[in-house]
């Protein structure tokens, strides 16, 4: 064996140190987050970024097929390298292609997203959604997605990072960042259209409107803001619970239950938003009503949901029960809670018998996260199937024949339970 | 070494049942019946073989602590086994209907545990008493 000598372990260690000290200012990226589009319109759609350079922003948008000699270019204004633009004046139905350029030639991923139905048409319409996605697991379920050319949005239904322990906005927008940088996360969020909603993980893990420190919310809220380009109410900025609508094929509701819970109150939604959701169920045209639902309303009474019921719909009986006897008096079809939140993919009906017991739900994820720990899994009547394998769910909604193809992807690219409910 | 045969045991536990769930997408009750038993006596064999031994190293008589080991601990082993029998039954029941059994299996573990730890600190006075003696 070769005796080491001093002079060369110096060498080698100074050079170590050199190349990691260097290494972050040599390959740090102007868009280390990549590009994404966010709630489109008939007309437009919300453009996203993060910059890490000074120099201004535009943002170039031109279609995937067609005319593309003429880019639409639009300044990007950002706060603190977060820009967010709303670009209207759009096709319906089209396919789109974009970029974030900045003055000094420093050019961003493409991006990719499908404006919404013109509001009278019939189209068959394709939406992926999943949950729960922690950095550190594999983001294949992602990487799948991502591949997908036929996605016309995809939901991310909250714990979209995991940003427990965070307190300051600076510690917020490094777990975001740490949570969005994996490659797969950046190609599925600049493949299709974004459909976001936070849950606890954004905050804090059960977090409650009635009960969290309100600097704690302020940082959260601005980071999440700052990160999920979601469409506000100028009048009303801090109200997340909107509609989206593609054409007369969907229309999906997407709840905010974190925000306005008061438990003294018995209230998981407020009833502003609560009467909301039945009367726009009630009334819309759509074929298919998805309500993004963030944590289940599915009847996981049993002995093992038991510590977590406190924490969803289970919680919070009275208000459960006025939504679901709302939304089946209404007589309104095409009904399905997606939710997210309990780790473990399931489809069913959401209850055996009584109210809800007509209507679907279908929990979707974990994306990337370890399954959740219970011995046992929801099966027989009222549940069809669940599993502990990480996906994504794609839901193919068809307004000619009224009919929803459910299908559950693992990250290898299996299909792992399929179902038409319509 | 009595807590590591413990933290050894809760490692068995939970590795059985996690390797049903990644072989069949989803966890099985009997797995967890599997990870409970194996636990269990993965615990007793570890003390019972391994801490009478320790006692050598400072003049104690292994067979003698090992008695005296299995005569302080033998009602909560009993009580250990007895959970994991009740663990099975719940399992049962719900390897057969989804929340009919479910009761029953949180009881079992809830036994398993105490009478895990009962164990454990059984034993240990057992052994410390048994090492005075013979020393």
């Amino acid at each position: 064996m070769r005796a080491l000598r001093r002079r060369t372990v110096l060498a080698g260690l100074a050079g170590a140190f050199a190349t990691a000290g260097c290494a972050p200012f040599a390959s740090k990226p102007s868009f280390p987050l990549g590009v994404a589009a966010g709630d489109a319109l008939p007309g437009g759609a919300l453009l996203w970024t993060h910059f890490t350079g000074d120099d201004a922003l535009d943002v170039v948008v031109w279609p995937e097929a067609g005319d593309v000699s003429t880019p639409r270019r639009q300044a990007a204004p950002d706060e603190d390298g977060f820009a967010v633009v709303d670009v209207t004046g759009l096709d319906p139905g089209t396919l789109y292609l974009f970029r974030f350029e900045s003055a000094d030639g420093q050019v961003s991923p493409h991006g990719r997203f499908r404006t919404a139905l013109a509001p009278d048409a019939l189209e068959v319409v394709t939406i992926g959604a999943t949950s729960c996605i922690k950095h550190g697991h594999k983001y294949d379920t992602l990487a799948r997605a991502a591949e997908r050319t036929d996605l016309d949005a995809f939901v991310f239904l909250g714990d979209a990072v995991y940003t427990d322990g965070a307190s300051t906005l600076s510690d917020f927008r490094r777990k975001w960042a740490d949570g969005l940088g994996g490659p797969e996360y950046v190609a599925l969020r600049g493949s299709t259209s974004m459909i976001t909603q936070w849950d606890d993980h954004e905050v804090r893990n059960n977090w409650e409107g009635d009960k969290v420190d309100e600097k704690l919310l302020t940082a959260a809220r601005r980071a999440f803001l700052e990160h999920q380009p979601i469409r506000q109410d100028p009048a009303r900025p801090l109200r997340f619970w909107r509609t989206l609508k593609w054409g007369l094929t969907a229309e999906l509701f997407i709840l905010d239950a974190r925000s306005e819970r008061d438990r003294a109150q018995g209230q998981y939604l407020s009833p502003e938003q609560l009467d909301w959701l039945v009367s726009s169920v009630t009334s819309s045209p759509a074929a298919f009503k998805l309500i993004l639902n963030t944590v289940p309303i599915g009847a996981f009474d049993s002995p093992f949901f038991a510590p977590f019921n406190e924490d969803n719909w289970q919680g919070f009986p009275a208000q459960r029960e006025e939504l679901l006897r709302g939304l089946e008096a209404s007589g309104a079809t095409g009904v399905i809670f997606v939710s997210g939140d309990f780790h473990f993919a399931c489809f069913g009906r959401v209850a055996k018998e009584g109210p809800g017991s007509t209507l679907f739900e279908a929990l979707v994820g974990p994306g990337a996260n370890g399954p959740n720990p219970l011995p046992a899994y929801p099966s027989g009547d009222p549940w069809e199937f669940s599993s502990a394998v990480n996906n994504y769910t794609s839901f193919e909604l068809d307004p000619f024949t009224k009919k929803a193809t459910i299908r559950y992807h693992a990250g290898d690219g299996r299909i792992i339970f399929e179902r038409v409910v319509g | 070494m009595s807590i590591g045969s413990s933290v050894l045991g809760g490692v068995v536990a939970l590795s059985v049942p996690n390797a049903c769930t990644a072989q069949f997408g989803a966890p099985r009750p009997m797995c967890g019946v599997a990870g409970l038993a194996l636990a269990g006596a993965t615990q007793l064999l570890v003390s019972l073989i391994a801490i009478p031994e320790m006692f050598r190293l400072s003049g104690g008589d292994p067979a003698a602590i090992r008695a005296a080991w299995w005569r302080w601990a033998r009602i909560p082993a009993a009580l250990l086994a007895v959970s994991t029998l009740v663990f099975l039954a719940g399992s049962v029941s719900e390897q057969h209907r989804y929340g009919s059994g479910q009761g029953t299996m949180l009881g079992g573990l809830g036994g398993a545990a105490l009478s895990g730890i009962t164990v454990d600190v059984m034993g240990i006075i057992g052994a410390v008493r048994a090492a005075r003696v013979t020393r």
